[in-house]
């Protein structure tokens, strides 16, 4: 497997299947090892035999352990095991043909309904009834949206001064009416400003902010006819209307390429973990926002590592720019990337920023790779400054282990921007990607 | 600062009104030009033009030109350890056990290695003062820079000792408990000195507080500090008093131990082969003043506390002087002199002398649980053995094991000696035995075994043991113990292999 140790650790849930997956990286507990060009499979003698199996492609595995992690100690451990020896190749045995050929027939099936969504004419359901839902949906919509306004406006009215001191349910219970509204997107980014009141001396004009971005999303909503089809998708969506995943993998613009890892982020939310992972195209320089949801400690349904790089097929959400996306296809394994394309200065990614802003004034954060630029604490505050002396404000939250790993020397780092702080993803150091970012 | 638009926010358009400009150009157009439009209520036009004016300010990011870097770090003199040593210590690290990071952090050091830069990142994760002095000395040059530009990692620079004057300066700015860690490491630096700061600001101190920073003059105690010890014997406080009196306890040749002497003069007396005691009529105020009973009118209860602390402050050789007694015949003769076996405890455990302890241990292990206080005979049991000197713990150890009892597990846990190779396949044979006897006497010890085990014990500690399927929580203790297990024999190996090629 042509990773490195971190980046298959990367896959691991928490610091304790690290452990156990390193423990089980020897070649000890494992017998009838084998790979092929589709997978490495083996048997594990734990306190009891289990078959276990990574498809290496998606690096997704499965072990018949009763474990509740995923991926479990023994798949971490069959992939420690790779990853620091070649594993010798060997006939795929029936329980591995079996699992894969059920992966590729499940991937077939979402292709073709992807496919038949794109391509069939519409099937003969009830389009009277269809139409009537949609048009009772829009209307739930509007109303949660005029009522979303009328509130905003009465809070520039009565003044920000104080909102501080506000309990919780004064945020949750207008989100919970969006939601009853049918607009979970809005209802999301009402409960995200609840974060912002007290904290740090700058909070008013940060809400400031917040709620004008808000105002201008519903403004354009209920300008949406006068709009142009890709920027009105973009806002049903950030509104809460959701593109099937059939209807992105058919008709979505896709664009083929060498996606490159760039990093990920996790936050998990009281039901709900969020993953976002950005993906790089090493040759047409796309940038591709993949989104993942998990409940409680359920997987997500792709691993993404950082700094790998698979060829493949991405499908994008309609929008007036490439932004959300899907991964349509994989057509190799994930190896390390060998060449990230970076910025050399924060000019020209400030420059690429305000270029994709254009054409997507709602886009709150974007992300990058640069080239040769130096972690500096200052006090309270940290910076990166790239080789012309431009400086960005950086997250502080991973600062101790940019600065041990940079020593004050410049390293590429691949970041998050969203027009105030940098969250740093991942830093390629001394010949290796290392990510960042843990949960928040 | 805040703008004129976010200004108004906060006040609110009800109070602010409708001003004709907010001085910022594109809220302004924003404002003024939807006011011309008519169709939004200029609470919303705000709002839009605060939206706006985010979004220019995101797409119009600049950064900032004036952050300057501090020179990078120097080149590493040391080479870095093994992966797997680094494993260990990132281990160690996770589960936050400081014995084991301690071990893991000296086996670099031994090795004349430092930790990769990557690893530096866990300092923040190091509490502990042993175990971040033991990194520090591993953290190489990028550690050393990490010291300078980072402060929250500031003690990686160990080499820079604080000087005694900047201890000082610490002394009478840090609050409580940081101060009694400055006295201490001051004591070590400069006792006279140090102990002159604490008698500058006595007066001025808490009740607690002075008792615990007295408590700091055990480092570097020495017969100069008896004056101050003898004037906090006439403190208000009981426990300063009792605090000044434990120290000057531990100097054979002072006063107070010379009074303790004259006391014990009158007190004991051998008969045949039992230690008599006559109490003294009643109390008087310089027994008070001497810590060994509470008041004058404190009557016949206090006569136990009275011997365990005349006892316990004198030096055990002084027994042996007078009565021509081993310790074992001593401990005999005291069985039923009340406090008298409590002192002799406290004595032992604090001396660790280990004749004292071994004679101590025997008469408490002799005793019937069922007729003693369990609560005191396990307090005492378990003291004792911790403080046993290596040479007598693995031993005794084993002949626990020859005599299991109710005590057995917390006596081996407490252990705080390395064990040895005989000790060591001993108990792993016994752990299997009992294992496979259905019983888990043992079980609780492991977690202590693991790290006392001798590495030539290893390999026997790491097969797998016949558990029962059902007892997850047997499996949990087994598992950690392996895991344990398993580091210390990386640790070993590295730096054997570090060693040989070095």
């Amino acid at each position: 497997l042509a990773l490195t140790l971190d980046q298959v650790l990367a896959l691991a849930p928490d610091a304790s299947a690290v452990a156990a997956g390193k423990k089980l990286g020897e070649p000890r507990p494992w017998r009838a090892l084998g790979a092929s060009e589709r997978a490495v499979w083996a048997e594990c003698q734990g306190s009891a035999v289990y078959q276990v199996r990574v498809d290496l492609a998606s690096l997704v595995g499965k072990c018949s352990c009763p474990s509740r992690k995923f991926p479990c100690k023994h798949v971490l451990g069959l992939l420690v095991l790779s990853v620091r020896a070649p594993v010798a190749a060997a006939s795929e045995p029936d329980w591995v043909v079996e699992w894969l050929d059920k992966r590729a027939a499940a991937a077939g099936t979402k292709d073709a309904r992807a496919q038949t969504a794109a391509q069939a004419p519409e099937a003969p359901v009830d389009e009277t009834g269809r139409a009537k839902r949609a048009e009772q949906r829009r209307q739930r919509v509007d109303k949660g949206v005029e009522a979303l306004d009328l509130w905003l406006r009465d809070l520039i009215h009565n003044g920000l001064g104080g909102i501080e001191a506000q309990p919780p349910a004064f945020w949750e219970g207008q989100a919970a009416r969006l939601v009853d509204a049918q607009a979970p997107g809005l209802a999301a980014v009402v409960r995200a400003l609840a974060e912002i009141p007290g904290r740090g001396a700058e909070w008013p004009a940060r809400l400031l902010d917040a709620l004008g971005r808000l105002a201008l999303l519903t403004h354009a909503h209920a300008r949406g006819d006068a709009l142009e089809a890709s920027l009105r998708a973009e806002i049903r969506q950030r509104v809460g209307f959701t593109v099937p995943r059939d209807e992105v993998l058919g008709s979505g613009a896709r664009v083929a390429d060498a996606w490159i890892v760039l990093g990920q982020i996790v936050e998990d939310e009281p039901r709900l973990r969020a993953q976002r992972t950005w993906l790089l195209g090493e040759e047409t320089r796309t940038l591709a926002l993949v989104l993942q949801f998990a409940a409680g400690n359920a997987t997500f349904e792709e691993a993404f590592v950082p700094g790998t790089a698979f060829r493949g097929e991405v499908a994008f959400f309609p929008g007036p720019l490439p932004h959300r996306a899907l991964v349509a296809a994989r057509t190799s394994i994930p190896t390390v990337a060998a060449r990230i394309p970076a910025h050399d200065d924060f000019a020209a990614m400030l420059d690429d920023v305000a270029a994709r802003l254009a054409k997507l004034p709602f886009l709150d954060r974007t992300a990058f790779h640069v080239r040769g630029v130096v972690p500096v604490a200052a006090g309270e505050r940290a910076f990166l400054v790239d080789r012309t002396g431009a400086a960005l404000a950086l997250e502080t939250r991973d600062v101790l282990r940019l600065l041990a790993l940079s020593g004050g020397h410049p390293v590429d780092v691949s970041g998050e921007w969203n027009g105030a702080f940098v969250r740093p993803l991942g830093v390629l150091a001394e010949g290796a990607f290392r990510a960042l970012g843990g949960p928040t | 600062v805040t703008d004129a638009l976010t200004t108004l926010a906060i006040v609110g358009t009800a109070r602010g009104g409708e001003p004709a400009s907010v001085a910022d150009p594109r809220a302004d157009a924003v404002l003024t030009g939807l006011g011309r439009l008519g169709t939004v209520p200029f609470d919303g036009r705000v709002l839009l033009a605060a939206g706006v004016r985010a979004i220019a300010r995101f797409a119009g990011a600049l950064p900032k030109s004036d952050v300057t870097g501090p020179a990078a770090a120097e080149a590493e003199l040391l080479p870095a350890c093994s992966p797997r040593l680094d494993d260990a210590v990132a281990a160690a690290i996770d589960a936050s056990d400081a014995a084991l990071l301690l071990e893991a952090l000296t086996a670099v050091a031994a090795c004349g290695q430092r930790l990769p830069a990557a690893r530096l990142a866990d300092a923040g994760k190091v509490r502990e003062p042993a175990s971040r002095r033991a990194f520090a000395a591993v953290a190489g040059a990028r550690g050393a820079w990490l010291a300078r530009v980072h402060p929250p990692v500031a003690w990686l620079a160990v080499a820079e000792e604080r000087s005694v004057d900047a201890l000082e300066r610490a002394f009478d700015e840090e609050k409580a408990a940081a101060r009694v860690v400055t006295l201490t490491r001051a004591r070590t630096l400069a006792p006279a000195r140090a102990r002159a700061w604490l008698e500058a600001t006595w007066p001025t101190e808490k009740a607690d507080d002075r008792a615990t920073l007295l408590g700091a003059l055990a480092t570097g105690l020495s017969r100069d500090d008896e004056p101050f010890l003898e004037a906090a014997l006439g403190d208000r406080s009981q426990g300063v008093r009792d605090q000044a009196a434990a120290l000057l306890s531990q100097l054979p040749e002072s006063a107070y131990v010379e009074r303790l002497r004259v006391r014990a003069e009158r007190v004991f007396a051998l008969q045949g082969s039992t230690l008599v005691v006559e109490w003294p009529a009643q109390w008087q105020r310089e027994d008070v003043r001497d810590a060994l009973v509470p008041n004058v009118s404190a009557g016949a209860t206090a006569r136990a506390a009275y011997a365990a602390k005349l006892v316990g402050g004198l030096p055990l050789g002084d027994w042996g002087a007078r009565f021509a007694l081993s310790p074992a015949a001593f401990v005999a003769a005291a069985r039923e002199a009340s406090g008298v076996l409590a002192g002799l405890a406290n004595g032992a455990t604090r001396s660790r002398d280990g004749a004292w302890l071994v004679a101590l241990l025997a008469h408490f292990r002799g005793l019937d649980p069922a007729r003693e206080d369990r609560a005191t005979l396990h307090h005492w049991t378990r003291a004792l053995f911790a403080a046993l000197p290596a040479e007598h713990a693995s031993a005794e150890a084993r002949s626990l094991l020859d005599r299991p009892g109710v005590l057995l597990p917390s006596e081996i846990y407490g252990c705080a000696a390395q064990w040895d190779v005989a000790l060591g396949d001993r108990f792993l044979r016994e752990v299997r035995a009992s294992l496979a006897a259905g019983t888990h006497d043992l079980v609780p010890a492991l977690d202590r075994a693991a790290r006392v085990l001798p590495r030539e014990c290893f390999a026997a500690a790491l097969a797998p043991l016949e558990l029962p399927p059902t007892a997850d929580w047997l499996t949990r203790t087994h598992d950690q113990f392996q895991a344990t297990v398993r580091l210390r024999h990386v640790i070993a190996e590295e730096s054997a292999l570090a060693r040989r090629t070095a």
